[in-house]
């Protein structure tokens, strides 16, 4: 399992161990990944991401399309051998989205369920992004530019 | 790398752990084979103080000829602690995946020119592809701090061109252009203290105005 940041180890490790997940990938709504399990080739993480990111943009147009009042919430596929689950969820981060590949030893039911706890889990541990005039208060650029002037010697 | 999202939505990619604290800048030295990039993190290495330098490849010693690069810690700045990561990437390298990576976590660039007349279109050929590799992770084109460095303008004055042609050839609006002498040292940490501002300052545009 990889990360992109650490509080997200514990909940994608429950959803995968829970669900039984053969691979799981977690990513923004723009494909972005945030984190992975069970991938092995950097290039098929981008691919996946950037496919499931797409498939769940147009499912959610279309569900516009069609008058939904909202998206269809989850796109399953579910094949002879194993299934796919790709679902969106909200965090203060942003809209993301949960692809989870399981196999025959799993459930869309399971699946959807420890989704839901991992969306909430998400929700509850991720920090919230703290605004940009708090990173960088106020007199920082002065404060900055006289460090650089003593490490490089001007004055 | 965790990224920082802005207030504009335009993404990013410092290292800001707010946890710890820590920002960490990622600027890429770009410049056609021999302008001078291995001499200008060597010159860093000497003019910055040893316990500022928190890593980097092996220097003057074992330059590494496709990825030299250097580490230095700007100390505590407010309660934040800001490290630079500086790369100098070699113009052709077998290290595509390596390239890749670095311009799409690039937060500054510092774009160094070889001021010798017959290295123009090298120059040109150069900053033509940085900004084609300057993309993002989806593949959109990124805009980032630039900043240009006249190298060898220690020459004598027939074989070089005089910074104002080196800027209007190669310079885009306003950015800050610095004339070098990168064995003395001329022109090297005036450059860096620029981009280096001008790449915080990007991180927060929103910030209220100091004072």
């Amino acid at each position: 399992m990889r990360v992109l940041e650490p509080w997200l180890a514990e909940p994608l490790g429950e959803l995968v161990r829970e669900s039984s997940a053969r691979l799981a990938l977690v990513m923004t709504s723009s494909g972005q990944v945030v984190g992975q399990h069970g991938f092995t080739r950097s290039l098929d993480v981008m691919a996946a991401a950037a496919l499931g990111a797409g498939i769940l943009a147009t499912t959610g147009e279309l569900a516009r399309l069609v008058g939904s009042s909202s998206d269809f919430g989850a796109v399953v596929h579910h094949g002879a051998q194993q299934g796919v689950w790709l679902a969106g969820f909200d965090t203060p981060r942003g809209r993301w989205v949960a692809l989870v590949v399981f196999g025959r030893n799993s459930t869309v039911g399971l699946v959807r369920m420890f989704f839901q706890r991992f969306a909430a889990s998400v929700r509850e541990v991720a920090p919230v992004p703290v605004p940009d005039r708090e990173v960088l208060a106020e007199g920082f650029e002065r404060e900055l530019d006289a460090s650089l002037r003593a490490l490089f010697g001007g004055g | 790398m965790p990224r920082c999202e802005h207030s504009s939505g335009e993404a990013d990619v410092a290292r800001i752990d707010q946890e710890k604290r820590t920002i960490g800048l990622t600027l890429l030295v770009v410049g056609a084979r021999g302008a001078g990039k291995t001499t200008l993190l060597r010159t860093l290495r000497q003019r910055i103080p040893a316990e500022r330098l928190r890593a980097g490849s092996a220097g003057e010693s074992e330059p590494d000829p496709l990825l030299d690069w250097l580490t230095v810690d700007l100390g505590r700045i407010q309660d934040w602690q800001v490290t630079v990561d500086l790369y100098a990437i070699a113009p052709v390298s077998n290290r595509d995946s390596t390239r890749r990576l670095l311009f799409n976590d690039a937060d500054g660039l510092w774009l160094l020119a070889d001021s010798q007349g017959n290295r123009f279109d090298d120059n040109a050929a150069t900053f033509r592809a940085a900004r084609e590799h300057l993309v993002d992770r989806e593949g959109s084109q990124r805009d980032v701090p630039t900043v240009y460095t006249w190298s060898k303008q220690d020459l004598p004055g027939e074989l070089i061109l005089a910074p104002d042609v080196l800027r209007e050839g190669f310079v885009p609006g306003g950015a800050p252009a610095f004339e070098a002498d990168l064995v003395r040292g001329t022109g090297v940490l005036e450059s860096l203290h620029a981009l280096v501002t001008l790449t915080m300052r990007r991180l927060a545009p929103s910030r209220e105005p100091a004072g």
